[in-house]
C-alpha cells in the first residue's frame, strides 16, 4: 500500500514535544512517570526514615515546608499526607503512566503492524491532559493544609469534611481534580487502544497471532474503560459533599472538635464500594500488561515458544471478568453480610486458578530453554518470582477468615507492594532493558543492569517480605510511630531492616538512572533486531521513524512465538517471514 | 532523514465496524457505567436515612416527549441522508450527498427545548425551596439531570461535527448517541420517580 509521502522534517517542537507519533508520546509518558517516581520514592524514603528512627530531624525539609516539618520533625498529620500522596502518585502517576500509557502507546501500533494509533490527535491530547493532572497533584503539596491526607483510597468522612485533618482542605479538592483529569486522559487513551487493536492490525495479524503484550494491554484498556466511571461518579458526589452541602457519604451524628457536623444520613460504605469497584480492577489494569511484557521477554531471551498461548489468553479474559466482581474483598471488616463476604471470598479464590496457570505457563516457557541471562531476562525472572510470592499472600487476604486478622496490617502493605508495586515495576524495568535498543537505538549497559537487578531484588524482598512478618505480628499500617506502643516496640528491628532495604533499593535505582543517562549518548549502538526477536517492531529501524517502517506495510505470516521450532542457521522466524522461510506453527 | 508522512487513520478494517463506531460504543459503555454507578449509589443512599422523596415537576413529562421527538427527527435525518462512496470505496469516507437539513434543525431545536425544560424544572424546584443540599433525593435529582444535560451538550457537539464534516459515519454515530441519550433519560426518570 503506498501511503508514504515525503514531507519536510518537522521542527523540534512538533517532533519531540507536541508530537502525534505514538512512540514519542509513549516515551513522554515514561519520562513523566520517571519524574513522578522520583517524587513518590522521595515520599517513601521520608516515611521509612520516620519509621526506623522516629523523631529523626530532617532540617532541610523543615526549611522548605515549615508547617509539615516544624523544626525538621515530621508532623503526624503530615505523615498521613505523605502516605496518601505516595500511594496515589505511585499507583496512578507512575505505574499506570509507565506501564499502561507508556508501553501501551509505544508498543500497540508497532507490534500489530500499524503506523500509528487510530486517533493520533486524541492520543496526544490524552498526554496533554495528563500533564495538568500531574501538576495539580504536585501543586496540592503547596496549598494551605498541605496535600490530601485520607489515604490513596480517600475514605470519607476524612476526605469529605474540610476540617477533619489539615490535608482535608484544599489538598483533598486538588486531589479529586487531579484524579478527574487522570480519568479523562486514561479514558481517551483506552478508547484509542481498543480501536487500534481491533481495527488497525496488519494483514495476517489475526487476534490469535497478537503478541501477549498486546492482548494484555487490550484487556487492561477494556477493564479501565468500564471500571473508572464508578470512581468518577463517586468523585462527583464527594465534591458535592465537600463543596455543595450534600450528604452522600457523611453519616449523621459526627462532631469535630466538639462542633456537630451539618450532614446527616450518608454512608461512608457507599464510597468504599464505588472506590473499590475501580480500585480492584485497577490492580489488573496494571498487573496484566506487566505479565504480557514478562511473557514476551521470557520467550525471546529463553529462546522458547510461549507455553500455552491460547490458554493464557483465556486465563487473562477470565481474570479480567472475575476481577471486576470481587472488589468487596477489600471491605471484609466493613460489617458486610457474611453471605456477601462468602461470595467475594469464593470469587477471589477462583482468580488464583487462572493466575496460577499463567505463572505455570511462565515456568513451562522457561523449561528446556537456552537462557540468555541478560538484565532484561533477569528482571522478567524477578517479575515471575514476585508474582509467585505476592500471590501466596493474596490467598490469605482473599479469604475473609484470615483477612479479618490481617486487615489493615503491614501484611497488606507487603502483599500489594509485591503485586502492584513489584510485578509491575520489575516488568516495567524488564521492558525498558528489552526495548531500550529499539526506543533509542542504543543498548543499556549490561553490567550496570545486572548490579541494578541484584540490588533491586534484594532490596525489594528485604522491604516487603519483612513487612509481611511485621504485619503478622500485629503492626497496623499508616501508624506514625511504632515506639509509642509497648506491644509493637519489639518490631523496631524489623522496621530498621525495611529501611535499610529501602536505601539499598534507592541506590539500585540511582545506578539505573545513571545507566540510562550514560547509555542514551554513549551506549552500544543497537541493530534492528539485537535480541533475535520475532515481533514487528524489530523489523523497523532502531529507533523507528515516524510511521515505524521504512519499507512497505508489514504483512504477517505467523504468530509471534516461532522460536526454537526449526533447525537451521537461526532459531527463530520473524512474524513477517513467509512459510517458505520456516514452517508456520500457528 | 526526512520524516515519513503517512495517513494516520489508515483503515485496515480488520473488523466490520468503523473506528468511530468502536469509539462510540466505548464512550457509551463508559457513560452506562457512570449512570449505573449513580443508580446503585441512589439505592444504597435511599436505605441509609434522611431520605425524603421530592415531588418531581410535571414539566419532566413534556421534556420526555421533546427528547423523544428529537430522537425521532435525527433518525429521519439519518435515514434520508443518501451517501456517495468515497474514492477508495471505504464506507467511512462516504459523504452525505443530500443534506437532511430540516430534520437536523428540528432535532436541534427539540434538544434545546428539552434543555430549557430541564432548567425550568430546576427553577420550579428551587422556587419550592428545594435545593441541591436540601435532601438526598433532591441531590440526586440535580446531579443526575445535570450530568444528563452535559451528556446532551456533548451530543450537540457531535451533531455539529456531523453537520460540518458531512461524514456518513459521524451522522450515524450521532444518531446512535441520540437514541442512547433518550434511553438514559428514561432510566434516570424512572429511577428518580419510582425507585
Amino acid at each position: 500500500m503506498s501511503n508514504h509521502e515525503q514531507h519536510a522534517p518537522l521542527g523540534f517542537w512538533r517532533k519531540y514535544v507536541f508530537s502525534l507519533d505514538h512512540k514519542v508520546i509513549g516515551l513522554q509518558y515514561i519520562g513523566m512517570a520517571v519524574v513522578m517516581a522520583l517524587l513518590g520514592s522521595g515520599l517513601a524514603m521520608i516515611m521509612r526514615i520516620q519509621l526506623a528512627w522516629p523523631g529523626a530531624k530532617l532540617s532541610w525539609l523543615g526549611k522548605l515546608f515549615p508547617n509539615a516539618f516544624p523544626e525538621g520533625l515530621l508532623a503526624p498529620e503530615h505523615y498521613l499526607s505523605i502516605i496518601t500522596m505516595h500511594g496515589t502518585v505511585m499507583v496512578f502517576f507512575v505505574i499506570s503512566l509507565a506501564l499502561v500509557s507508556g508501553f501501551g502507546n509505544y508498543l500497540i501500533p508497532i507490534q500489530i503492524g500499524a503506523r500509528d494509533m487510530a486517533y493520533p490527535f486524541l492520543n496526544a491530547l490524552s498526554f496533554w491532559v495528563m500533564v495538568p493532572a500531574c501538576l495539580v497533584m504536585i501543586a496540592s503539596f503547596f496549598v494551605e493544609g498541605g496535600a490530601a491526607a485520607s489515604g490513596w483510597t480517600a475514605y470519607p468522612p476524612l476526605s469529605a469534611l474540610k476540617n477533619a485533618v489539615p490535608g482535608s482542605q484544599w489538598g483533598q479538592t486538588l486531589w479529586l481534580l487531579a484524579m478527574a483529569l487522570f480519568i479523562v486522559s486514561f479514558t481517551m487513551g483506552g478508547l484509542n487502544y481498543v480501536t487500534t487493536v481491533l481495527n488497525l492490525r496488519a494483514k495476517g495479524m489475526s487476534l490469535m497471532r497478537m503478541p501477549l503484550t498486546i492482548w494484555t494491554m487490550f484487556i487492561a484498556a477494556i477493564i479501565g474503560l468500564v471500571s473508572f466511571p464508578p470512581l468518577t461518579a463517586a468523585a462527583i458526589m464527594l465534591l458535592f459533599d465537600r463543596h455543595g452541602g450534600t450528604s452522600f457519604f457523611v453519616p449523621a451524628g459526627l462532631s469535630i472538635a466538639g462542633k456537630p457536623v451539618m450532614h446527616d444520613g450518608g454512608t461512608p460504605l457507599l464510597w468504599q464500594h464505588l472506590f473499590w469497584f475501580l480500585g480492584h480492577p485497577e490492580v489488573y489494569v496494571l498487573i496484566l500488561p506487566g505479565l504480557g511484557i514478562t511473557f514476551e521477554i521470557l520467550a525471546t531471551h529463553a529462546r522458547k515458544t510461549v507455553f500455552g498461548y491460547k490458554m493464557i489468553v483465556w486465563c487473562l479474559i477470565v481474570i479480567a471478568v472475575l476481577g471486576c466482581v470481587v472488589w468487596g474483598h477489600h471491605m471484609f471488616v466493613s460489617g458486610m453480610n457474611p453471605w456477601l463476604g462468602e461470595f467475594f471470598t469464593i470469587g477471589t479464590l477462583i482468580i488464583t486458578i487462572p493466575s496460577a496457570i499463567i505463572g505455570l505457563c511462565m515456568l513451562a516457557t522457561l523449561y528446556g530453554g537456552s537462557l540468555r541471562l541478560n538484565a532484561a531476562l533477569l528482571f522478567a525472572l524477578g517479575t515471575l518470582a514476585l508474582f509467585g510470592t505476592g500471590g501466596f499472600g493474596g490467598v490469605f487476604l482473599g479469604n475473609a477468615t484470615s483477612d479479618i486478622f490481617l486487615h489493615d496490617s503491614y501484611f497488606v502493605v507487603g502483599h500489594f507492594h509485591f503485586m502492584i508495586g513489584g510485578v509491575t515495576l520489575f516488568a516495567t524495568l524488564a521492558g525498558l532493558y528489552h526495548w531500550f535498543p529499539k526506543m533509542f537505538g542504543r543498548h543499556l549497559n549490561e553490567g550496570l543492569g545486572k548490579i541494578h537487578f541484584w540490588l533491586s531484588i534484594l532490596g525489594f524482598y528485604g522491604m516487603f517480605l519483612t513487612m509481611h512478618f511485621v504485619g503478622i505480628n500485629g503492626a497496623p499500617r499508616r501508624y506514625y510511630d511504632f515506639k509509642a506502643y509497648k506491644m509493637l516496640e519489639g518490631l523496631q528491628t524489623y522496621h530498621l531492616c525495611i529501611t535499610i532495604s529501602a536505601f539499598t533499593f534507592a541506590v539500585a535505582s540511582i545506578i539505573f538512572l545513571l545507566n540510562v543517562t550514560w547509555s542514551l549518548w554513549r551506549g552500544k549502538k543497537a541493530e534492528r533486531n539485537p535480541w533475535d526477536a520475532t515481533t514487528l517492531e524489530w523489523v523497523a529501524p532502531s529507533p523507528p521513524p515516524h510511521g515505524n517502517w521504512d519499507g512497505p506495510d508489514p504483512v504477517v505470516h505467523r504468530w509471534p512465538y516461532d522460536l526454537s521450532t526449526h533447525a537451521g542457521a537461526k532459531d527463530f522466524a520473524m512474524q513477517t517471514e513467509g512459510p517458505d522461510k520456516a514452517p508456520v506453527t500457528s | 532523514m526526512a520524516a515519513t508522512y503517512f495517513e494516520p487513520a489508515r483503515e485496515v478494517r480488520a473488523l466490520p465496524v468503523s473506528n468511530s463506531q468502536i469509539v462510540l460504543y466505548g464512550v457509551l459503555a463508559t457513560v452506562t457505567m457512570l449512570f449505573a454507578a449513580f443508580a446503585s449509589a441512589y439505592m444504597v443512599r435511599q436505605g441509609s436515612g434522611g431520605w425524603q422523596p421530592v415531588a418531581l415537576p410535571g414539566v419532566l413529562w413534556l421534556n420526555t416527549l421533546l427528547l423523544a421527538g428529537s430522537s425521532a427527527t435525527i433518525e429521519l435525518a439519518r435515514r434520508q441522508s443518501r451517501t456517495v462512496g468515497g474514492t477508495d470505496g471505504l464506507a467511512n469516507r462516504a459523504r452525505l450527498d443530500a443534506a437532511p437539513t430540516r430534520w437536523l434543525i428540528g432535532s436541534n431545536l427539540l434538544a434545546f427545548a428539552f434543555l430549557a425544560g430541564q432548567l425550568l424544572s430546576w427553577q420550579q424546584l428551587a422556587a419550592a425551596g428545594i435545593y441541591l443540599p436540601t435532601n438526598p433525593h433532591a441531590s440526586f435529582f440535580y446531579i443526575m439531570t445535570g450530568l444528563h444535560g452535559l451528556h446532551l451538550l456533548g451530543g450537540l457537539v457531535l451533531l455539529a461535527v456531523a453537520w460540518i464534516t458531512r461524514r456518513e459515519t459521524t451522522m450515524s454515530c450521532a444518531a446512535t448517541y441520540w437514541h442512547f441519550l433518550g434511553l438514559v433519560w428514561l432510566g434516570v426518570l424512572a429511577l428518580l420517580k419510582y425507585a
